[in-house]
């Protein structure tokens, strides 16, 4: 039963991969932010839309840490706490382009597919 | 570039970074705490805040546990992560770690001292410019009992300028001198050499130069080159040594070198280097090219082979013979003659090779014991864990995660002993003394290098990871129950790998002990065999007699009997002899002779028989008997009829049908013309020369020193029963003679035997030790596996046993069960003593691989061994109260 819903969880993970990445790093273009502030907006943007496990970001931001494109420091929060803060890196502004190049791209495909389909 | 180098920064931070874990538990904490204030904010009860923060958060653990999965596909991450896991379990539990810690370290230590010692003599290049080039060349008559002679004049200049493969080569022979001057009396190893010999070997000098060709032509004292220990401890590492001269035998001798301290050449310590310069008329000839006498040494061209020059060599040998007198050629060719090229690392270790591979395997199968003990720690750790696994996997830990860390657990323990092993490998290197390792040539040298170092650090970081390996195999098959929580099942039976555990360890400490128990006995039958002499109670010395003063025979003689007389006179001293050569003292000097009136058959090899020079006293002392005709007494002077005595296979072998009394013949290969007949005065019984194991056909001859004084011998003196005291007084009665003179190379007769026996005794004495080693481990191994084995069907036991079983009849049952374990052990232990047969078998003396008393003992021992570890846990087992073991469950 366990590894049923492991297997659950796993395949939601999978599809939100590539969107969660893109999420974080468009919402760290904006600025530094910490991860509690990040699921806040994530869970704004996200609402009513698709359902995501606040822990779920915490990985996403280690993953994106380990590719270069992110770097985190320690900072203050707004209402004085010390708190992890990530910023996108230079590398990392060049890659969220791309990714978002990419994204147009292949939401564009998906879409004109999708559309197509809709036609029949 | 630039984010490679930041993933990696990244990668070390996680690796290295002290805080990763507290720093995670900190941002998860303040997400947590951030959520539950904004849900308070929104209106919620503290309680109920808290509560809907942590459920849109999910599982904390569970989102550590996958942050730590995306800290980098590296295996490093997870190695540090793995690393303090393993290290904290460690602390957990000590007992495992410690057994586990203890096991390689024992195995390494061992195996980190034989290996140094395997390492620096068998396997270590030699300390000279590619030394891989480096060839040892022999001549051999096999067919006269002279398998491995030596090479002549001739031989060095042909072998220089007609073989391809070869760059140069260089002959030398070992002699002594005595120095003059001020320290006089101080007896210093010389090596006569040709002037290539240093080329040869490309050795350069410390200071000064060695010798050149040039040296050939030039007139005055022939200069020499000295050692670095001379030079200090003759010259006191004067500065200005250069040019002056060094008294040698009463010769000045200009020191035109001095060697570096690192030189070594040899068992031979030469501290004097002496030029052989031969005249033109020396250096060719059919005659000359066999009157050997010298070792060679030689230097392949870059590229070329020692094959490739021994096709050469037999080539132009076979030239050289076809174009010989038909006299001399069929001499030759009927003694078998031909030249052996190796190479001269491998000729060196000839004879140690094979004992030091046989202890390195031994001491490889304490190793593999080893593995299989720890492997069986290991398994009965994983199953006793299988909570604490299951609760990670249930957390989301993957699976190869959880292997991963298993084998780092093991993989730690095994390095920590690796560690601790290496430190007890140093400190063991000294004690391999009691084993007399140090004794064996060319083990003078024994070193832990770096080579040594990282093989035994790899050797524990393998052990770890099979030991770690074979056990989460288990955990594979399992871990759907694992997952369902379940433990304790009824289990009937022990499971493969605790079986197969358990017959390997019995099948290799059988092999281990199967080894050592045919050296044992192989020593038995050698040390049993009658030489053929008493030795008892007789001490031998070495004596050299300078050329300089005592350069005719007359004189030579003339100290021979005052020596003798001298030390008869010493209270407790019965007999005295003294010989050119002595038994068991490594000299072999042997010479063809030939017969009157004996035809040799076509395709008979002459004999050449080992030639000492005896006095009088000589067979007496020895205990050597004499089985007709007389020994030499006062009549044998100089210059009246030069007489023998042969030996009972010389006489066999020469005069298979006559009377040997009374026979004459001449020294060397054909009738002389001139020379004075030999003749046989006595026969004595045949002896063992060199070596208890092998006989000699082709006999010994003896002459007496009477009719012809050598200058070096050796001093015989038999003491009535074990007067050690007696020892210090023959040497200061004898060093009174001439205070230029000492006696020295002093040693028992028996504890001469017993040296030539090294080779056979120190691995027997190694795998004596290495067996006790790998059974007390073996034992423990198959200790450790059945009581896991049988606690865990405790509660199959106690079932039996509540419905009616008694104990007896339950370990009945389970013997049952590990008497066919414990069968099938023993018999690979006799299939792998059979395949190994080929490695241990030219070490063995009159035993075959399965020697009946040998096999009874070591079955008796293993069985033994095994009945104890089998045992103890099944007792106890079946002494359980049924009712607590099914409650247990």
């Amino acid at each position: 039963m366990k590894t049923e819903r492991q297997e659950t969880k796993h395949s939601r993970s999978e599809v939100l991969l590539g969107t969660l990445d893109l999420l974080v790093l468009k919402m760290l273009a904006a600025g530094p932010m910490h991860g509690w502030g990040l699921a806040e907006q994530l869970e704004e943007i996200s609402a009513g839309v698709f359902c995501v496990n606040q822990g779920s970001l915490y990985p996403a931001l280690q993953r994106l840490k380990r590719k270069g494109v992110v770097r985190s420091e320690w900072g203050t929060s707004d209402n004085g706490r010390r708190a992890r803060y990530y910023e996108l890196t230079r590398g990392g502004r060049e890659y969220l382009l791309r990714e978002l190049a990419n994204w147009a791209k292949t939401s564009g495909a998906v879409n004109r597919v999708l559309a197509h389909d809709g036609g029949n | 570039m630039l984010r490679v180098l930041i993933g990696l920064r990244e990668r070390l931070r996680a690796l290295f970074g002290r805080g990763f874990e507290s720093e995670l538990d900190e941002e998860l904490r303040f997400h947590l705490e951030e959520a539950t204030a904004r849900n308070v904010r929104r209106g919620m009860s503290p309680e109920a805040a808290r509560h809907a923060a942590r459920q849109s958060f999910g599982s904390a653990e569970v989102t550590k546990e996958r942050v730590r999965g995306e800290t980098g596909v590296l295996l490093l991450q997870d190695l540090a992560h793995d690393l303090r896991h393993a290290l904290r379990g460690l602390r957990q539990r000590p007992g495992v770690a410690v057994v586990v810690i203890l096991t390689v370290a024992i195995c390494i230590g061992a195996n980190g001292a034989v290996f140094s010692v395997v390492h620096s003599i068998v396997l270590k290049p030699l300390p000279f410019p590619e030394s891989d080039r480096l060839v040892r060349i022999f001549n051999g008559y096999p067919a006269a009992g002279v398998p491995r002679g030596t090479n002549s004049v001739p031989d060095r200049y042909d072998r220089r300028d007609s073989i391809e493969a070869i760059e140069d080569v260089a002959l030398y022979t070992e002699s002594s001198f005595t120095l003059g001057g001020e320290d006089a009396g101080r007896h210093a190893f010389a090596l006569h050499v040709t002037p290539s010999f240093f080329a040869v070997l490309r050795v350069a000098p410390a200071m000064g130069r060695l010798f050149d060709e040039a040296i050939e032509g030039a007139d005055g004292p022939r200069p020499v080159v000295i050692g670095h220990e001379l030079w200090v401890s003759q010259f006191g590492g004067d500065p200005e040594i250069i040019g002056k001269d060094v008294m040698l035998d009463g010769l000045h001798r200009p020191i035109i070198g001095v060697l570096p301290e690192s030189f070594r050449f040899s068992t031979w310590d030469a501290q004097v280097f002496s030029p052989m310069i031969f005249t033109p008329a020396e250096r060719s000839g059919p005659r000359a090219r066999h009157a050997e006498g010298y070792e060679m040494i030689g230097r392949l061209m870059r590229g070329a082979t020692v094959g490739a020059a021994q096709a050469e060599i037999d080539a132009f040998n076979q030239a050289a013979v076809s174009a010989y007198p038909a006299d001399l050629r069929t001499l030759v060719l009927d003694a078998g003659y031909h030249t052996v090229v190796r190479s001269y690392l491998a000729d060196l270790t000839r004879d140690v090779r094979r004992p030091f591979l046989l202890m390195w395997a031994g001491v490889l199968l304490v190793m593999v014991i080893a593995l299989a003990n720890v492997t069986g720690i290991l398994l009965v750790r994983v199953r006793a864990r299988q909570g604490e696994i299951a609760t990670r996997m249930a957390l989301g830990a993957g699976r190869a995660r959880i292997f991963r860390q298993l084998v780092t657990e093991s993989t730690v323990m095994s390095l920590l002993g690796g560690a601790v092993g290496l430190v007890l490998a140093r400190w063991s290197l000294p004690l391999l003394g009691a084993f007399e390792v140090y004794e064996i040539p060319r083990a003078d040298d024994v070193v832990m290098g770096p080579v040594v170092i990282a093989a035994m650090v790899a050797a524990a970081l393998l052990l770890g990871l099979i030991a770690g390996v074979v056990p989460t195999l288990l955990l594979g098959r399992r871990r759907q129950s694992l997952l369902r929580g379940h433990r304790g099942e009824l289990t009937v039976g022990a499971p493969l790998m605790q079986r197969a555990l358990v017959s390997g360890q019995i099948a290799l400490a059988f092999i281990l002990i199967m080894g050592t128990g045919l050296l044992v006995a192989s020593l038995r039958n050698l040390t049993a065999i009658d030489p053929g002499f008493d030795a008892t109670g007789v001490i031998v010395n070495a004596m050299s007699l300078p050329g300089h003063r005592y350069g005719t025979p007359v004189a030579r003689l003339e100290f021979a009997q005052r020596l003798l007389t001298t030390v008869e006179q010493v209270p407790g001293v019965r007999s005295v002899a003294v010989a050119s050569q002595l038994p068991f003292s490594g000299g072999d000097q042997r010479g063809g002779i030939t017969a009157e009136g004996v035809v040799r058959a076509d395709g008979e090899a002459i004999g050449v028989p080992y030639q000492t020079r005896v006095s009088a006293g000589y067979f007496d002392t020895m205990g050597i008997d004499l089985l007709a005709g007389r020994g030499f007494d006062a009549r044998d002077a100089l210059g009246t009829v030069p007489v023998a005595i042969v030996d009972e296979n010389l006489a066999a072998r020469t005069w298979p049908d006559r009377d040997p009394l009374g026979q004459r013949f001449w020294q060397g290969e054909e009738a002389g013309d001139n020379a004075e007949a030999y003749v046989v005065v006595g026969v004595a019984r045949s002896i063992r020369q060199n070596s208890l194991s092998a006989t000699d056909a082709a006999g010994a001859l003896y002459i007496p020193v009477t009719q012809s004084p050598p200058g070096f011998f050796r001093l015989a003196v038999k003491l009535d029963g074990e007067q050690t005291a007696v020892w210090p007084e023959v040497h200061a009665r004898a060093d009174e003679l001439d205070p230029e003179l000492v006696l020295f190379w002093s040693d028992t007769m028996e504890g001469s035997v017993a040296a030539s026996l090294i080779l056979q005794r120190t691995p027997m004495q190694l795998l004596s030790a290495f067996s006790v080693i790998g059974l007390l481990l073996g034992t423990l191994g198959v200790y450790g596996v059945m009581a896991y084995s049988v606690g865990s069907r405790r509660r199959e036991i106690g079932l039996r046993m509540a419905m009616g079983s008694t104990g007896g009849q339950v370990a009945v049952l389970i013997g049952r069960e590990w008497s066919a374990v414990v069968g099938i052990g023993i018999g690979l232990g006799v299939v792998g003593t059979l395949a190994s047969t080929r490695v241990i078998q030219s070490l063995l003396f009159e035993t075959g691989p399965l020697d009946p008393q040998v096999l009874l003992g070591v079955l008796g021992v293993v069985l033994a061994a095994a009945a104890i570890a089998c045992l103890v846990p099944v007792r106890r087992a079946v002494r359980v109260d049924p009712t607590t073991a099914l409650r247990e469950g």
